[in-house]
């Protein structure tokens, strides 16, 4: 067995609970990340001219704060019916489930797949609307239309 | 039998699955392509966005989607099968730091195989693959996805600003022209005028 020199140490914690994330869980990691990281990288972007760069910054911002809190709330939302129903139980499910059904990994399993279901009609239902007034209210605070040659479409 | 069985027991297969790294990478893409198209139109929808910049950001969205979804799929299952493999080769690179104070002692041949048979290392072991699945696929989401994102979509800049410097050039060209053309002389224009295939106003 080969040990290296310097070993890598990971909090057990972390591991332990990294390793059993539902899918809200799992939302609110990757938002939490992107909030803190995706601003800082569209600011170091060469690429775009200054003005640009403004609106890109803008548009991340508002993009994964609402994205997150709709996904974090529908995969909660979603988390609860799954164990709802399969407390329960549901007709026509039950004949082929056995006793090691209704257990948490089945539940947090079924509740990804409503969540990835409901996410199809939220992100049209609330993401894009909340998204462009969001954006719209970020241009109209931080007056981001009155510098350089901007023009409406 | 109802007409939805095979449809439920597919659903329950597919729910009683142990593997937590793929369901989370096919209900993850499957999320992210929905909320790609959702990000898109409220880009392409919104008037209070200048042209410019509507454009760019259409662009940007799009390569984001793309790229996310495919960096997502590819860092999840890749992450983890990396540690799995890391752990089933025994290349013991990856510790809980629950062991640290043993490490700090003396190291000889016992000592690093009670290290490696404890409960802690086992309870690791276990734990770290889905944790690696995991990670990866926050890490290729949050960080490496707009990183790709902003490189590619320079190449939208480049391909919009050629296209701008022409459609400029050939504005210039029009102007141009229509400032050298030539003037009739009075006599001609005359006859033109007058004849009964001349000019008709």
């Amino acid at each position: 067995m080969r040990i290296l020199r310097k070993p890598i140490f990971i909090p057990d914690k972390m591991v332990e609970a990294g390793s059993k994330v539902n899918g809200w869980q799992q939302r609110a990691v990757t938002g939490a990340v992107s909030l803190l990281c995706q601003p800082t990288i569209d600011l170091l972007n060469p690429f775009p001219d200054k003005e640009t760069k403004k609106y890109s910054i803008m548009k991340t911002i508002v993009k994964v704060i609402v994205g997150t809190s709709v996904g974090v709330c529908v995969r909660m939302g979603t988390q609860k019916l799954a164990r709802k129903l399969f407390n329960k139980g549901i007709p026509g499910l039950q004949h082929v489930s056995d006793g090691n059904v209704q257990n948490k990994q089945f539940i947090d399993n079924a509740a990804m797949l409503f969540g990835v279901i409901a996410c199809f009609f939220t992100n049209f239902m609330f993401d894009m609307p909340l998204t462009k007034k969001g954006m719209n209210w970020c241009i109209k605070k931080f007056k981001l239309n009155e510098g350089g040659d901007n023009q409406k479409t | 039998m109802s007409i939805l069985t095979p449809l439920n027991k597919k659903l329950i297969q597919f729910c009683k699955s142990s593997d937590l790294t793929s369901f989370i990478k096919v209900t993850g893409a499957l999320g992210q392509v929905f909320s790609s198209f959702a990000f898109i139109g409220s880009i392409a929808t919104n008037d209070e966005l200048p042209q410019k910049q509507k454009g760019f950001l259409t662009a940007q969205e799009a390569i984001e989607g793309i790229i996310n979804v495919s960096l997502f799929c590819l860092f999840t299952s890749k992450a983890k099968s990396i540690a799995q493999e890391l752990i089933r080769n025994d290349k013991n690179i990856f510790f809980p730091s629950s062991l640290k104070k043993q490490f700090r002692r003396k190291r000889n041949g016992a000592a690093i195989s009670n290290i490696l048979g404890s409960k802690e290392m086992d309870n690791f072991r276990n734990a770290f693959p889905d944790f690696a699945g995991f990670a990866g696929s926050v890490g290729a989401t949050a960080i490496i996805s707009p990183i790709i994102k902003n490189i590619t979509s320079a190449v939208f800049l480049k391909v919009k600003a050629t296209k701008d410097k022409k459609e400029e050039i050939e504005k210039i060209k029009i102007n141009t022209q229509s400032l050298r053309k030539k003037t009739l002389p009075i006599d001609r224009y005359i006859t033109t005028v007058t004849s009964p295939k001349g000019m008709r106003i």
